[in-house]
């Protein structure tokens, strides 16, 4: 699979796909999208690059530990359902606000704040941990793989 | 005609996700097991989309009886007579936004469901050798 | 205090979700993850015991998850589903204890706690929720995290690692066509009715049934529910998976799919049959009862032949959850007929049999982990002898095939007497008859299993039983467990007590309806 070819396309999807899926990310709120399409989007840019490039040679460049970032993105999620609870209300109530944009002077719009934002942003690293975590797991050299062999 | 399209997309789909689950190839199975989860998102996304103001896929009359209490959450549809998802005469291009909101959380779940099973399949595969199911018999007695 | 009494039901589900995390990014820390994850888990114990008893004293606690008024999904704790949740966090946290020393360390501090957790987490919501298309999402989470523990690695490498996987593949294939069984089945109940509250479907189901425009697929329905709920309680056409995946799994997740998660079956037939289809019952009652009787017998004959420790006893499972079952068909039956009285007494007894059987079970299950890692193998013929050098592990496990077979003064005693008691009192003979006969085996085959492995000696060619004893952390579990299967059979009055109760809350639902529905909108 590495060719040339597949690794030059790879390199421009990735840029692509990063945006495409923070889009997906914040416009989950009121429009299709959401954590976890977003974090699909951004596991298969990131897949797309060990498959295009091999896991060793990515490895060497960039190596975060996915299962981290699964943790950290389950903790984020869990901390923002259970928040509401020391603010008097309900397991996973969301708070809702708009918020006047004003650049230099210029009134641009409305800014809307929710706060399930931060629990996409948990479910995004849940996804993007999740998924590449069973790539990099599945894709290693079976000789390195500390379960393998056995 | 709409409504026997989607049924009849949904029954195909379920054949042929049928089919590749009793098939001996564990990929096989896995991908049946995809294409009958998508017949069941579809199935569930039918069940809230109406042709019509009163047709539901697969219910067609709705009897209710009038007269409980104030506050109960069934008061909202009785009290129109009404006892199934059924919009009401200005909006007939209405779909239920509830079913498709359990289709995300359906599809959240079967890639999940299939991310762990395709690992699994994989490291049997590794202790086997094979990826046939008949020859998944180790623990036969 | 208040805020916590509040909050009880979303805490026993919230709480070990939020340790799942935290024990992921703690890995590198094994004493510190120890240390939390026992906190957690006694704390659980703590709060369900909270739980059960406000809720026994203060009624029907309703909870709604994000506020969403009457549109949301609600937690409901009725006593019911108090005292499963009590049942699965004592089990959890006992099991959690055994398998600080049972499991593979490095196997313990990667993966195991957050699972474990997150498998109690899904339990708890199955167990809490009101809302039918949330418990699918909980029994994905349990099915998934319960999946992942059956390849956890042991200490004693007794089962092959290949074997884990063969039962781990076996266990989610089916599972997860019970759970698309499942999907369908609400898919079409929504569909029909337009609701998902449970408590919402109960009247909408009671108002069509009153007004005779029942339609003919909600029959097929309810039948779609007694296959998945059948399904996870391994009832008959749906058994053959439970004896190849109870045994395979490491013991402490053995305790636990036994014990609670075969459960979990049982509780959703209890809701789906007397409160969703309650008017339903005269129909699926017999046909619960004939699968459950067919269970009973297939569970007992089968578990005579085997002569693996932990395959003796998933077949007993079996077989046990065929006398659960037939509790809940005899009640339909009763309850269809106009015994009402007769329909409550038969449903307390099955529950009686429940928490029995859960406990006894899951305290045999962890003592045959004690006894494979004491002996080297789970074929009992070729054990012998061990009353001399494992005499803890003999005691526990007698009193455990005391309870399961039903010889007093053990809680199975109580359990299997107060089913044969209410089932004739109310004119079962033929069932009871089935259910004795096979009690008899059940007898059989628990003191076969004893006496193959504790009397006699050990053939020489076989080698000698290795030192390692069980240690604390092992014994004490199983002896706290034996002490509860010994308190529930001496004074049984207790749990028979709250047990009526329950079933008078089953059999009528009207106050869980309106703990839901009629209540104030925040």
């Amino acid at each position: 699979m590495t060719t040339i070819i597949t690794k030059t396309i790879a390199k421009i999807c990735l840029m692509v796909d990063m945006l495409y899926s923070l889009d997906l990310l914040l416009i989950g709120g009121n429009r299709p999208g959401g954590g976890f399409i977003g974090g699909v989007l951004c596991a298969c840019g990131i897949g797309l690059i060990y498959v295009a490039y091999g896991y060793e040679d990515v490895k060497k460049i960039w190596n975060p530990d996915w299962h981290s970032w699964f943790g950290y993105g389950l903790l984020f999620a869990s901390i923002t359902a259970i928040s509401p609870l020391l603010a008097g209300h309900n397991y996973f109530r969301s708070a809702f606000e708009l918020s006047p944009l004003i650049v230099g002077g210029f009134h641009l719009g409305e800014l809307e704040l929710v706060s399930s934002m931060f629990f996409d942003l948990g479910v995004y690293f849940v996804v993007i941990g999740g998924l590449l975590f069973i790539v990099t797991q599945v894709g290693m050299d079976k000789g390195k793989d500390p379960e393998g062999g056995k | 005609m709409n409504n026997v399209m989607l049924s009849l997309t949904i029954s195909l789909l379920f054949g042929i996700g049928t089919f590749l689950i009793l098939r001996r190839e564990m990929m096989k199975v896995i991908i049946g097991f995809g294409i009958v989860s998508h017949a069941i998102n579809l199935y569930i996304v039918a069940s809230g989309a109406f042709s019509n103001g009163t047709l539901v896929p697969i219910l067609e009359h709705h009897q209710a009886v009038v007269g409980l209490g104030q506050g109960l959450i069934v008061a909202d549809d009785v009290a129109a007579g009404v006892i199934g998802p059924i919009t009401s005469e200005p909006y007939l291009e209405f779909a239920d936004p509830l079913v498709q909101a359990l289709v995300l959380t359906a599809i959240v779940i079967g890639l999940a469901t299939t991310a762990f099973i395709l690992t699994l399949a994989y490291r049997i595969y590794e202790e086997y050798g094979t990826t046939d199911v008949q020859e998944l018999r180790r623990l036969w007695g | 205090m208040s805020f916590l009494m509040e909050h009880l039901p979303i805490l026993l589900v919230a709480i070990p979700l939020l340790m799942a995390p935290i024990m992921i990014l703690t890995r590198s820390y094994p004493g510190l993850q120890k240390v939390l994850n026992l906190v957690a888990s006694v704390g659980l114990l703590a709060l369900s015991g909270l739980l059960l008893s406000s809720v026994w004293n203060g009624g029907i606690t309703v909870y709604e998850v994000g506020e969403f008024g009457k549109y949301g999904i609600v937690l409901v704790a009725d006593l019911l589903s108090a005292s499963m949740v009590g049942l699965n966090c004592l089990i959890g946290c006992m099991g959690l204890i055994y398998s600080y020393d049972y499991i593979e360390s490095k196997s313990l501090n990667l993966t195991y706690h957050s699972l474990y957790n997150l498998m109690l987490a899904g339990i708890n919501g199955i167990f809490l929720t009101g809302d039918i298309f949330n418990l699918f999402v909980f029994f994905e989470i349990m099915l998934l995290s319960s999946g992942a523990l059956i390849v956890a690695n042991e200490t004693s490498s007794v089962t092959k690692i290949s074997d884990k996987m063969e039962a781990t593949m076996k266990y989610i294939v089916l599972n997860m066509l019970g759970s698309n069984v499942m999907l369908i089945a609400v898919a079409s109940l929504y569909a029909s009715i337009g609701s998902l509250n449970m408590a919402d479907i109960a009247i909408k189901v009671q108002i069509l049934a009153d007004a005779g425009t029942m339609p003919w697929h909600m029959y097929a329905i309810g039948l779609l529910f007694i296959i998945v709920f059948g399904g996870k309680a391994a009832v008959f056409p749906l058994h053959y998976w439970l004896p190849d995946v109870h045994p395979t799994a490491p013991s402490p997740i053995s305790a636990m799919l036994s014990g609670v998660i075969i459960k979990i079956g049982a509780y959703g037939i209890l809701r789906v049959l007397f409160v969703i289809f309650a008017p339903l019952q005269a129909v699926f009652g017999p046909i619960i009862l004939m699968l459950a009787l067919i269970t009973i017998g297939l569970g007992a004959t089968s578990a005579i032949g085997q002569n693996d420790v932990k395959r003796l006893l998933a077949y007993s499972s079996v077989s046990q959850i065929g006398y659960v079952f037939m509790g809940f068909g005899m009640g339909a039956i009763a309850y269809s007929s106009g015994e009402v009285t007769g329909a409550v007494l038969i449903i307390a007894a099955s529950f009686v049999y429940l928490v029995n059987h859960a406990l006894a079970k899951s305290m045999l299950f962890l003592t045959s982990g004690g006894i494979i890692h004491h002996a080297g193998t789970r074929d009992m013929r070729k054990m012998g002898g061990m009353i001399n050098s494992d005499p803890a592990m003999c005691v526990a496990f007698l009193v455990g095939a005391m309870s399961i077979g039903g010889v007093p003064p053990m809680g199975g005693f109580i359990a299997k007497f107060s089913l044969f008691d209410a089932g004739l009192r109310y004119a079962f003979y033929i069932p009871i008859a089935i259910a004795l006969l096979f009690a008899v085996f059940t007898l059989f085959y628990m003191f076969r299993g004893w006496m193959l492995m504790f009397w006699g000696e050990r053939d020489p060619q076989y080698g000698e039983y290795s030192h390692h004893k069980s240690s604390l952390l092992m014994v004490g579990p199983i002896f706290l467990l034996a002490a509860l299967v010994l308190i529930f059979g001496i004074f049984a009055e207790p749990l028979l007590e709250i047990s009526q109760t329950i079933a008078a809350q089953v059999i009528d639902p009207q106050p869980y309806i309106d703990a839901v529905l009629v209540r104030v909108i925040r």
